[in-house]
């Protein structure tokens, strides 16, 4: 049970670009800050929303 | 333990065949929504089990050995090995839509039989196909996108094609959402003001995550949900203040220029401060329903209320005009096939798969999933009684402009309703009036919000409940608007780059103003069409979303198909070939139908022809031959786009068909695009 719920947590977390956000930070030694994320986010999203949500 | 695997799918073939047969065969009879929730799980699992792993073994021969792109192109940003469950999550997110709700909404107009059987039978042998080999073929070839792939292995025209298309499907798929939220809402103050709320509540979680909590995206949802909660509770009392009610008392074409109005602020404005709050909250609020809805059927175990078949077979039908086939095939898009999906599956998801066989959950299960989610929308509509379900969803135009009217020609076609029975419902949800709200919306709202209501809470909640289901869809259509509405700028700056160069330039602020206005203006254009027309806008606009959606399809089974043709030559081209040529026959049917039908309601050319001669012999009033111009310009129009769908399906399949033939007959190389093999290096710690 706890491992299913441990999924369903990284699952959302997969959802909410949380988990991609610590995956950057571990690959590229860095540090979180708020500056980080915004740059992370803007790359991130400009990617994201260059594709149509599915209908 | 074999023989009880042995015996557990036997078991499980004969409950799927048991149950499928009684739902085709049982007339005359209220039926349970378990036969059909049973009747779908057991065939998705036997298709997963058998069909699918079939066609991974040996159709492409899944390696584990073999990198992915994830493992060899890892970057820490869109190439990432990722744990197979999470992948499943986040596509299953990414393919979840309005279609599978609203199409199998509309659809019951059939009766449950037609719908149930197309969502099942069709994921299984078409749509989960579909996705599985797209998702195989873009992983086996660096994630490439589904265009990128038609032009390597069909030609550059196929890859042009698709293009086009996925711009034309964009442009009438915005417009038919964007009529599905208009006539939701209209003369609705209480959902009007909740939808309205999530617009500055978005702004709010922006600039949380920008400024004050950098990162903290659930937290923040988190926040977002409960002020969405809180904004249903305020729209219940607007709605009940003298005062407040009519300002968010809107009509069809007052809320249709607020929607294009949001599409060109989405569009324009920076995307963390709208679109991507708006996205995460509306991703969690919509996977959230799922799972609630799927216990509610389970706790619930509502009877079905339609019957298996209705007289509206013959194509009579009050909410869409034309016979179960072609048209039900058509209505219901993303349960059963989307084309959009391939989109996806050639997306992030290949660039996320850490193992080649992981594929086969996450491209196969999740739209046996999306699928499951069609079966419960249908469940939800089918449990309305049926006079209900035909009064909500019918135009004013077919059964009359006054309730009374209404309810008497619904009670002659065999399913009584009163006009006394529509007002009590309609105070029960808190609402002035349920009629003429065409578009699948209101009518899927009040089945969950009565199995909802059921579960938790009972009739004194039923407002709430049929409000937080009107939020959901809404809020989840429009965040489709915003990100359509862009991705089409940028598709039309790409294009427009040929003539003027800056215009490409993506943060180029006139140029990006200017095209977001034209793509906005193209399916405003639409939307407002469809507000106008009497037969509400749907009967027009939604069977041209779907032939374009399933036009799209068939471009994807085209490039599986070549692909297939390449691995094997012709000895499993019957896996894609089947419901590629089912999907052909569909599309054209259809098309030729809505442009050449006699009929005017069926039509296109049709009820141009009906209008024109009205005018010329004088039959339409003098303060009405604009608005009737107006129209056959309208019918003539979407004659046209249907037309234009169905050239694009021409061109593709002789492309296709003109390289199946060259690489069989061994006039072209069968030498794919496939990157080459390399051995992964993951451990089994890190998958």
């Amino acid at each position: 049970m706890k491992r299913f719920f441990q999924t369903v947590l990284a699952i959302l977390r997969e959802i909410s670009d949380e988990g991609p956000y610590q995956r950057h930070l571990a690959a590229h030694g860095l540090k979180h800050s708020p500056e980080e994320w915004r740059r992370f986010s803007d790359h991130l999203f400009a990617h994201k929303y260059a594709r149509g949500k599915c209908c | 333990m074999k023989l009880l695997g042995h015996l557990f799918w036997a078991a499980l073939s004969v409950v799927a065949a048991f149950c499928l047969a009684g739902i085709a065969m049982n007339r005359g009879e209220h039926i349970n929504s378990i036969w059909l929730v049973l009747a779908s799980t057991c065939t998705y699992a036997i298709g997963f089990r058998f069909y699918a792993k079939f066609i991974a073994a040996k159709v492409m021969m899944l390696d584990n050995n073999r990198a992915t792109p994830g493992e060899r192109l890892r970057d820490g940003h869109d190439f990432e090995p990722t744990n197979k469950w999470i992948v499943f999550g986040h596509h299953f997110a990414a393919i979840a839509g309005p279609g599978p709700l609203v199409g199998p909404t509309l659809a019951a107009q059939f009766g449950y039989l037609p719908g149930t059987l197309w969502i099942i039978i069709g994921a299984v042998i078409g749509g989960c196909v579909q996705d599985f080999i797209i998702l195989f073929c873009s992983m086996r070839r660096d994630g490439k996108s589904l265009g990128q792939m038609a032009r390597e292995e069909i030609g550059k025209l196929g890859g042009l094609v698709a293009v086009i298309t996925v711009l034309m499907i964009m442009v009438i798929l915005l417009a038919v959402v964007g009529l599905v939220v208009v006539n939701a809402l209209k003369g609705s103050p209480w959902g009007t003001f909740t939808i309205a709320a999530t617009m500055p509540i978005a702004l709010l979680m922006g600039l949380y995550l920008r400024y004050w909590r950098p990162g903290k995206v659930l937290e923040c949802s988190l926040w977002g949900f409960l002020l969405v909660i809180l904004s249903i509770f305020g729209g219940q009392w607007v709605a009940q203040s003298a005062t407040w009610a009519p300002w968010f008392t809107l009509s069809g074409i007052a809320l249709a220029i607020a929607t294009i109005v949001y599409g060109y602020l989405a569009s324009t404005l920076p995307v963390w401060l709208l679109l991507a709050p708006r996205d995460y909250l509306s991703t969690f609020v919509k996977l959230g329903v799922v799972f609630i809805l799927a216990a509610g059927i389970l706790f619930v175990r509502p009877q079905l209320e339609l019957p298996a078949l209705t007289r509206f077979i013959d194509g009579t039908g009050p909410i869409f005009a034309g016979k179960v086939f072609p048209f039900c095939f058509i209505t219901i898009a993303c349960g059963a096939i989307s084309g959009f999906h391939a989109m996806i599956s050639s997306g992030t998801t290949p660039k996320m798969i850490s193992r080649e066989w992981h594929a086969w959950p996450v491209g196969y299960g999740s739209m046996a999933l999306e699928s499951f989610v069609a079966i419960m929308a249908l469940i939800a509509a089918c449990s309305l009684q049926p006079g209900v379900y035909f009064a909500v969803n019918s135009p004013a135009g077919v059964v009359g402009a006054t309730p009374v009217a209404a309810t008497a020609t619904i009670s002659t076609w065999g399913f009584p309703v009163t006009a006394t029975e529509m007002s009590t419902l309609a105070q029960d949800v808190g609402e002035e009036s349920l009629f003429y709200r065409t578009g699948g919306a209101p009518s899927l709202a009040l089945g969950m919000a009565h199995i909802f209501a059921t579960t938790i809470g009972g009739k004194a909640i039923l407002g709430f409940w049929y409000h937080f289901a009107i939020m959901f869809e809404a809020m989840f259509i429009l965040t489709i608007i915003a990100s359509g509405t862009r991705v089409g700028r940028f598709m039309l700056q790409e294009l427009l780059s040929h003539v003027y160069a800056p215009l490409g330039k993506k943060n180029w602020t006139p140029g990006m103003l200017f095209t977001s206005g034209l793509i906005v203006a193209a399916w405003g254009y639409f939307l407002i069409q469809g507000v106008r027309d009497p037969l509400g806008g749907i009967n027009s606009l939604w069977p041209l979303f779907g032939i374009a959606n399933q036009l799209l399809a068939t471009i994807a089974l085209c490039v599986a198909t070549t692909i297939l043709i390449k691995m094997h030559g012709a000895r499993y081209i019957w896996i894609t070939g089947v419901p590629l040529v089912w999907l052909v026959v569909v599309c054209y049917a259809a098309g030729i139908e809505k442009i050449f039908s006699s009929l005017p309601r069926l039509g296109f050319l049709a009820e141009a022809t009906k209008l024109q001669t009205a005018i010329d012999t004088g039959a339409i009033a003098a303060s009405k031959i604009a608005a009737t111009q107006t129209q056959i310009f309208n019918d003539r129009l979407d004659a046209a786009l249907c037309g234009m769908f169905l050239v694009l399906v021409s061109i593709i399949l002789v492309d296709s068909v003109r390289t199946w033939v060259a690489v069989l007959s061994g006039a072209k190389s069968a030498q794919t695009e496939e990157s080459p093999f390399v051995l992964t290096r993951l451990t089994a710690e890190e998958v």
